[in-house]
């Protein structure tokens, strides 16, 4: 695992932020921390880069014990708060060129590291405008640019597209997917759930300070017990007393002349059961496997 | 170059401002030749000094301070936090990256004042222009960095509105270090004691202020590192109280020279212990006022004791401890050896009663700071210590009521033993109220556990 946290507590003055939290993140992977507002997103984002001390607990991050060597961590993590600030007075490349030498990066190497981000994140036209001068759209690609000049193994993003529109949304899913893809592990606060399905390979879903459930998307998908829907042209009064002679299905509701049940089995059980269900005469017009989106798991995981 | 300099060489040094202050004043310097009848003489020293003054002391102690609060307006401190930037490359960049400019200025004002004055002050040796210059820019220095060091202290409380404090503050010191700076070249006659040294009092003013400097870059650099999440033991801080009470019983004993009647009285040990109170009881309250204190923080102390983790149990120790410890001994051992001085008609100086007030005060200003809002904490101190220590004994002496002044400040008492019982009282009173406070905040995380 690249990111390990095992009874992480952080307390502010009469609140426990974080209780006894502990979770795992594989490398590679995209993770959607998901939460109600004050459920401990940002303190938990804040520990794992370094940037808060726990009352107790421990962090590892590539091998690396986050508490002890706070500094080491730094170059191993890229943040990007919730309310980033970037200096709307340097041009973009000034920016970038601050942090990358911030960041420990040779003065000659600065250049090179500079093209490279600004073409990663398609800003390389604006390097000599202000931040000032960008919409939200481009300052959230230049503070993510920031973030990430050095190269990091762990990106820590908290909130990134609060404010942006549908395009920038989508476009800033299209990127996540490129860090990803270059070997970069992301972590994602977010309460858009919709734009965190666009890209998360897992979920953290964090309560009252409490890690809920971690879910991988890939598995919960690849469960062969899946949720379906089955549409009739017109009303069956026994409808429910046919589905329920039929073994595979389960947690079946009737509404008019739909019905919804979860389906054990792959592709060949379905096919049997929908020859099942044409047998009865049944007026099928649809049935299908009802795609699983994140509100859903996370309503439900909630509401266990 | 360092990244914080060279990012602040950015903001500042554009052309047209390179170019606007030399102009600037060059303008003034004109004017201020056509007023004084076509001459360069002291005249426009004085213009050039007060420029100085404005342009460095002013204006940079504002900048200085402001490198650290617009980090804060813009929310871009977590981006320095985040970096590899060290303690030191942030301290001397935002130090001297934050104020190049003033200086640019400063320098040309230097250069005037020393052409100018140098012919005023003839035909007396150019040393007085040289100190002048010296404090000139040692001035300048200290109040920069005190200015960052007071940003640094507001940042720690997490509050901008203490920028405001922080301005105070450093206006105070401007105004001091300019009257300093310009008293500098008429008082180059006097000598001063220092131990057994006899030292020109000049020289040993302009020391004093570098070492300040020095203390004072040292404090940022310490400041900096604890927001860097570099853990520190306090030994800088304990350094720093040894060198403050070592500089101030070289003065007491020096001033033994000068024959004055109550070195007879006491051995050097016994000032020794004076300083060490004097310098401990002003460094607890001075950091107890403007740190942050955090009820948590007792939390984390305890777990770690608890953990046997001594380490971070001494990371995190505040310093105002160590400087309230360090005035335990030395109010022992002054009781014995300086029991019962009258510093006036009736007022007492009790070593340990002093000092029971001292835990005292310590307590109050920790219970305003664990209220549930305590933004309010240092007036409220404030506001409280001035009613204990003079508003209420100062009704009751004058209504004639001795021993109730003694009840609100027990060194009004006539005797000892009951101006330590009454000191004693107060701690325990106060003690109580704030174990209370903080018992009643740990038990509102225990109901959220």
């Amino acid at each position: 695992m690249l990111i390990t946290v095992e009874n992480l507590i952080f307390e502010y003055t009469g609140f426990r932020a974080l209780n006894n939290v502990s979770f795992a993140i594989p490398p590679g992977s995209i993770t959607a921390l998901v939460g109600p507002n004050g459920a401990g997103k940002t303190t938990l984002l804040r520990c794992l880069s370094a940037l808060e001390q726990p009352l107790n607990g421990s962090i590892s991050i590539d091998n690396i014990d986050v508490l002890d060597q706070p500094r080491l961590c730094h170059r191993k993590v890229g943040y990007l708060s919730d309310f980033f600030g970037l200096y709307d007075k340097l041009t973009v490349r000034q920016c970038l060129h601050f942090v990358a030498r911030a960041q420990g990066i040779e003065p000659e190497d600065c250049p090179k590291a500079i093209a490279l981000v600004s073409k990663r994140l398609n800003i390389s036209d604006r390097l000599e405008q202000t931040p000032a001068q960008l919409s939200r759209g481009l300052r959230q690609r230049v503070a993510i640019a920031q973030a990430i000049i050095h190269q990091p193994k762990v990106v820590l993003l908290d909130e990134p597209a609060s404010g942006l529109d549908p395009e920038a949304r989508h476009s800033l899913a299209e990127l996540f997917l490129e860090l990803q893809r270059q070997g970069m592990t992301l972590i994602v606060s977010s309460h858009i759930l919709a734009e965190l399905e666009a890209y998360s390979s897992d979920m953290l879903i964090i309560r009252e300070g409490k890690i809920v459930e971690q879910i991988s998307i890939q598995q919960h998908n690849a469960a062969p017990r899946k949720p379906f829907k089955l549409t009739l042209a017109e009303p069956v009064a026994n409808l429910a007393e046919i589905l329920a002679g039929i073994a595979q299905l389960s947690d079946i509701s009737v509404d008019n002349a739909q019905a919804f049940f979860h389906l054990d089995g792959e592709a060949t059980v379905q096919h049997q059961i929908l020859k099942k269900l044409l047998e009865q005469n049944l007026p099928v017009c649809e049935f299908s496997p009802q795609a699983t989106n994140f509100q859903d798991v996370y309503l439900s995981t909630l509401k266990s | 170059m360092n990244p914080e300099f060279q990012r602040n060489l950015y903001l500042e040094f554009s052309f047209a401002r390179l170019i606007g202050m030399p102009l600037f004043l060059l303008f003034i310097f004109a004017l201020s030749y056509l007023i004084n009848e076509h001459k360069f003489d002291e005249e426009t020293a004085a213009v050039a000094i007060w420029l100085y003054v404005f342009i460095v002391l002013f204006w940079g102690a504002r900048q200085a301070a402001e490198s650290i609060f617009d980090e804060l307006r813009n929310h871009t401190w977590d981006i320095q936090k985040t970096s590899a930037i060290s303690p030191w490359s942030l301290t001397w960049g935002k130090l001297f990256g934050s104020t190049l400019f003033n200086w640019y200025g400063g320098f040309f004002c230097l250069l005037v004042y020393a052409a100018t004055a140098t012919e005023t002050d003839l035909p007396q040796s150019s040393a007085p222009v040289f100190i002048t210059i010296c404090y000139a820019i040692g001035s300048g220095l200290l109040v920069h960095s005190l200015s960052l060091l007071a940003g640094l202290f507001a940042l720690r409380k997490k509050q901008t509105f203490n920028s405001s404090f922080s301005y105070l503050f450093v206006l105070f010191v401007v105004i001091y270090m300019s009257g300093m700076m310009i008293s500098a070249k008429n008082d180059s006659l006097n000598t001063l004691n220092w131990y057994s040294f006899v030292i020109d009092s000049q020289a040993f003013g302009l020391i004093s202020l570098f070492l300040a400097c020095g203390w004072s870059i040292v404090g940022i650099y310490r400041l900096l590192a604890q927001e860097l999440q570099i853990r520190t033991l306090p030994w800088i801080w304990l350094l720093f109280c040894g060198f403050l009470i070592v500089y101030s019983h070289g003065l007491i004993i020096g001033s033994d020279h000068k024959g004055h009647e109550f070195h007879q009285n006491f051995a050097s040990s016994t000032f020794l212990m004076f300083a060490t109170f004097a310098i401990g009881s002003c460094l607890t309250y001075g950091l107890i006022l403007i740190d942050e204190n955090n009820p948590m923080l007792i939390r984390r102390l305890w777990l770690y004791a608890r953990q046997e983790n001594w380490l971070r149990f001494f990371e995190e120790i505040p310093c105002w401890f160590v400087s309230l410890l360090l005035v335990l001994p030395a109010s022992l051992y002054l009781s014995i050896s300086f029991p019962f001085a009258e510093t006036s008609e009736k007022l007492h100086f009790y070593p340990i009663s002093a000092f029971l007030l001292m835990v005292r005060d310590v307590a109050l200003v920790l219970f305003f700071n664990y209220a549930p809002n305590p933004k309010r904490a240092l007036g409220l101190s404030v506001l409280y210590l001035t009613f204990l220590y003079w508003i209420i004994p100062a009704i009751f002496i004058e209504a004639g009521a001795d021993l109730l002044a003694a009840l609100f400040l027990p060194l009004f008492s006539e005797n000892i033993g009951l101006s330590i019982i009454l000191a004693g009282g107060q701690v325990a009173l106060i003690g109580y109220l704030l174990f209370n406070r903080w018992q009643k905040t740990i038990n509102q995380l225990q109901n959220d556990i």
